[in-house]
């Protein structure tokens, strides 16, 4: 075909729609000369330009379109006078054929049986809401990411330290590793390195804690982000000193400076230094955030501002490094270039090497990868129950086919064709696929905020979710899929009824089956659904029943930040930390007051490798611990117990023997079988400029980073004597315990600490539980949304269980008459009836739990301490769903008990 | 015949455009447009919509091709007014007069007798 014809061919198709959704008899008497009159106008008046036909195409199909709908709406006279006219029959108008069934005949149909509409309409649109719902969601996790420019390119690397066994993956990288790789730029664009930097900004009452970023001058090229206003970091602010600039995130220019156009050039205070605004990020750029980073790396859950990162090589700088790699270049080829650098690295730097590797992946693969089962696993939930509900009505269909067989019969002796049946049940069909679709897409509309509500904190791309025209057509493509599913188990039922079986009615027997069948598969998917639901609750409840090993009721976080320059070295630190104490402990309600960094539950950690006096080690070997610096009253607010020796206190003092408390796990493992007391370890290694700390004291293990993961060796060291991280005791967390019920609000600590210094701003008060909470809460999610898609599915099974039992029921009423005529007790009437059910059932929950032990394995990774096949669970699903089919069951049971044998058999006999 | 009154615009102009002779769909179309003050353009599934209400009700009829005059086309479906058609017609015709009348004398200023109820009611 040339374009030209198929230009010509295009807005006739068009028109062709709505004239193929008109009733028959209608179209026969319009179609064609609407067709060929709208031809000749189209020539006439949609002119050359190919606007001008599309609009005349638009607006003539739109007009159609409107008077078919009316068409249909009038149908029932036109067809009368239509089919009355063309047969010569005239007697009543009416012919007894199907011809023309009109969609006010199927919408009367509903209308009488509204209890069979209403459950069919609404178990069709659960699936299909949540369908749309989920696929919302998943469409902004798995699509929508960072609104960044070729997104495949920007990878993540991180430090890659297989020897060191803390349950993590990545580590960060030092200022060496970010030269090297930004150096040796072979396989990349551009390198740019970024770390958190929380500060303090403004000046007066107004400082506020905010989240900022270190990084690189080449970061926002790198990651591949517009500045809406203003221009990046320049390579030489990255030096002590020059580096008096900051970028805004557009959410924070708007909130903070209220959108103010000529915010370039301002002064800003951070940390009480002036800093110069110098530009203003795109909007919707706030990397890094954590929702892409390790959570252990402590990111915030959005980047308000942006500072350049000065280059260190002295003490670790824990960077992660941003790298955009050449176009076309081989996957794998990045971790070759990484793998030759951390070797070099090796060879230049004397035992660097072993703690140079690094691993990449892309951002967009590692932000997803830790969500990417639980996404999973929700649409394959919600595809069981989609399916189940699209058989569900299915099988409601093919109840009311049986229910009209009679009907039928008669439609067809009188000359009905089978196409027309059909019609009968497809015009039905689409009717209650469209209902379902317009409740569902309601239900949907509805549900997306409650997903917010719900998973916003783990999944920041959930933010402002809305439904798009694209998962709206997604919806519609659901919804007919789902009306054609359900119209076809009832079609191909039909094809095989022919006049004389509907007319001998045959005794449901066919019906029967298919029912049955219809309701096995029902339970089987239900069953499935449900094991997986399961088996992710009991995983929930183990993860609750976790002992944290300290008391968090009552504990207070509050978060701050030094500024580095007021506060620049350890002594002011310690002075600043010890006042702030000092005044937490006076605010009444508050029992005892601690900081530490970082801790437990925060996300935060903080490994060292560590000397032993009197041991050596291979360097790969070399044993690693967590460390966190405390104040002496940590222990006593958490309620850490003493295992062994003493706390801390207040006497250890820079200047003194350095000492520290370790953890049950770490006298365990470094000291087995010995008294840990006395013994002498050094930070970093052997050759670190500073003392041996002494073990003074053992107290038991805690869970650091959550419920779920092990305690690891781990040494507490006194805030004041802080031998080694750097920068220490400038980022950290006061845990407060409070009275029960003090009820202690944010503004009392705010008012304690700025008795302290007014320049430092606390951060947001969060209870310790709260901390825990967010630890479990994508699970905890997870779990409740699979929660309530199986209580849907269990609802969808038990109204199909009970249509079938009842079905059988009916269809049996003569036999049960008989058996009750010649004796039998009602209650084994009833109890047969019941046992027919869960013998349906039965086989449904063995396809399920078959179904189930094949699938559920990917759900492992997803499983705290339960086993994918756990017999438990497949247990309780199993008797869960046979009680349930006992009980759907039970009703007409009793209905079949309670039948007066003499009326039955007589109805028989008619 | 006063059941059919008031009658709407398209319909006034369908019986309007077959007053003088039968014409097929499209061509009654085409007598619409070629009016010189365009008064109406409906759309063809409207139209076709309209004209099959009429036939039902009585007013127009499907008739065969006129003999003998330029430019018929056999193939097409042509259509006439039936003798209740032309009453109708000529009622609505009237009815439009009488509310003309009105309307000048209310406002008070003349008009050419000519257009009345061209553009409808």
């Amino acid at each position: 075909m040339t374009p030209d014809r198929r230009r010509r061919a295009l807005p006739v198709r068009i028109l062709r729609i709505p004239l193929l959704l008109a009733p028959r008899a209608w179209r026969e008497e319009n179609g064609g000369e609407i067709e060929a009159t709208f031809r000749e106008r189209l020539a006439a008046e949609g002119g050359e330009g190919s606007g001008r036909r599309a609009w005349f195409t638009v607006r003539e199909t739109a007009d159609l379109a409107w008077v078919v709908a009316k068409a249909w709406l009038r149908g029932d006279r036109r067809r009368r006078a239509v089919a009355g006219r063309r047969s010569g029959i005239h007697a009543d108008g009416r012919r007894w054929t199907m011809r023309g069934t009109s969609v006010q005949q199927a919408l009367r149909s509903l209308g009488r049986r509204p209890v069979y509409t209403v459950t069919a309409v609404l178990t069709l649109a659960v699936g299909i809401g949540m369908t749309t719902t989920v696929g919302t969601v998943a469409d902004a996790v798995l699509v929508d990411g960072l609104p960044i420019d070729d997104p495949g390119r920007v990878h993540l690397v991180w430090g890659h330290l297989p020897q060191v066994d803390l349950g993590v993956e990545e580590f960060q990288v030092g200022g060496v590793q970010h030269r090297y790789v930004r150096e040796q730029a072979r396989t990349t664009e551009s390198v740019a390195a970024f770390r958190p930097q929380r500060v303090n900004l403004g000046s007066g009452d107004a400082v506020a804690r905010v989240e900022g970023a270190r990084v690189s001058a080449p970061f926002f090229r790198t990651l591949g982000v517009a500045l809406a206003r203003g221009r990046p970091f320049r390579v030489e602010e990255e030096v002590e000193g020059s580096d008096r600039v900051v970028i805004l995130s557009d959410h924070f220019w708007r909130e903070r400076f209220q959108a103010d156009p000529d915010v370039l050039g301002a002064t800003v205070a951070v940390d009480g230094v002036p800093h110069e605004v110098v530009g203003v990020a795109a909007p919707g750029v706030d990397f890094p955030r954590g929702a892409e980073l390790p959570s252990h790396l402590r990111f915030p859950d959005r980047t308000d501002l942006w500072l350049p990162l000065v280059h260190t090589e002295r003490g670790p700088s824990l960077l992660l490094l941003l790298a955009r790699t050449r176009s076309g270049l081989a996957p794998g080829a990045l971790q070759e270039h990484l793998d030759a650098t951390a070797a070099r690295i090796g060879e230049d730097i004397p035992g660097y090497g072993p703690w140079a590797g690094m691993r990449e992946a892309p951002l967009q693969e590692k932000a997803l990868g830790p969500v990417r089962p639980a996404v999973g696993a929700l649409l394959a939930g919600v595809v069981l129950v989609l399916l189940l509900a699209c058989v569900n009505v299915a099988s409601m269909l093919l109840t009311r086919m049986h229910a009209r067989s009679d009907e039928m019969a008669v439609r067809t002796a009188m000359g009905a064709r089978r196409r027309d049946l059909a019609a009968v049940v497809g015009v039905e069909a689409l009717l209650l696929g469209a209902g379902a679709g317009a409740v569902g897409l309601l239900l949907a509309w509805s549900a997306l905020g409650a997903a917010e509500r719900l998973l916003a904190s783990q999944l920041p791309a959930v933010r402002g979710l809305t439904l798009e025209p694209a998962t709206l057509a997604g919806a519609l493509a659901v919804t007919l899929g789902a009306a054609a599913a359900v119209g076809l188990i009832p079609l191909l039922a039909l094809r095989g009824a022919g006049l004389h079986g509907a007319l001998r009615r045959a005794r449901g027997g066919g019906t029967r089956r298919s029912l049955g069948g219809l309701a096995t598969l029902q339970v089987a998917l239900c069953c499935t659904l449900l094991v997986g639901t399961g088996l992710l609750t009991r995983s929930l409840m183990e993860t609750l029943r976790q002992d944290v090993g300290f008391d968090p009721e009552g504990l207070a976080t509050v978060a701050l930040t030094l500024p580095e320059l007021s506060y620049p070295d350890l002594e002011s630190r310690v002075r600043y930390h010890q006042a702030a104490l000092a005044a937490l402990a006076d605010v009444p309600g508050v029992v005892e007051a601690s900081v530490a960094t970082p801790l437990p539950m925060s996300g935060g950690q903080e490994a060292t490798t560590i000397a032993v006096e009197g041991r050596s080690y291979a360097s790969e070997e070399t044993p690693v611990v967590e460390y966190s610096l405390v104040s002496p009253s940590f222990f006593g607010a958490l309620g850490i117990e003493r295992v062994a020796g003493r706390l801390l206190v207040d006497d250890d003092r820079r200047g003194d023997a350095m000492v520290g408390v370790v953890n049950r796990s770490m006298a365990e493992v470094l000291w087995p079988g010995r008294d840990p007391l006395g013994q002498r370890i050094k930070v970093s290694g052997e050759a670190a400029p500073w003392g041996w700390v002494e073990v003074v004291g053992v107290v038991e293990d805690i869970r650091r980073v959550s419920l779920t993961a092990g305690a690891t060796p781990e040494i507490y060291l006194p805030f004041a004597q802080s031998p080694y991280p750097s920068p220490p005791m400038l980022d950290v967390q006061y845990v407060v315990r409070t009275r029960t019920g003090a009820g202690l609000g944010q503004e009392a600590f705010r008012e304690a600490l700025a008795t302290v210094d007014p320049g430092v701003a606390p951060g947001a008060l969060v209870p310790m539980e709260d901390l825990i909470a967010r630890t479990y809460a994508r699970s905890r999610a997870l779990t409740v949304v699979l929660l309530v898609l199986g209580a849907a599915a269990l609802g969808v099974a038990v109204v199909g269980l009970y249509g079938a039992v009842a079905f059988s029921v009916e269809g049996r009423r003569r036999e049960m008459g008989v058996r009750l005529a010649l004796g039998a007790e009602p209650s084994a009437v009833a109890l047969r009836v019941v046992r027919g059910g869960v013998a349906t059932a039965a086989l449904g929950v063995v396809v399920g739990l078959g179904a189930a032990a094949l699938l559920t394995r990917f759900l492992g990774s997803l499983l705290f301490q339960v086993s994918p096949l756990d017999p438990m669970t497949f247990a309780v699903v199993g008797a869960l769903l046979l009680l349930t089919a006992a009980g759907a069951a039970s009703s007409p049971a009793l209905r079949a008990a309670r039948e007066d044998p003499a009326t039955v058999l007589r109805e028989g006999e008619r | 015949m006063d059941d059919h009154l008031p009658l709407t615009p398209l319909s006034f102009h369908i019986l309007l455009a077959l007053a003088d002779r039968p014409v097929h769909g499209y061509g009654i179309i085409k007598r619409m447009q070629e009016r010189p003050d365009r008064a109406i353009d409906p759309r063809t599934g409207s139209f076709y919509a309209a004209l099959r209400r009429m036939s039902e009700d009585g007013l127009v009829e499907e008739v065969d091709p006129p003999e003998g005059e330029a430019g018929v086309d056999r193939r097409r479906r042509y259509y006439g007014l039936t003798p209740v058609g032309m009453r109708v017609l000529a009622a609505e015709a009237e009815r439009l007069a009488g509310l003309a009348r009105e309307v000048r004398g209310v406002l008070g200023t003349p008009g050419a007798p000519g257009v009345v109820g061209s553009r409808g009611s």
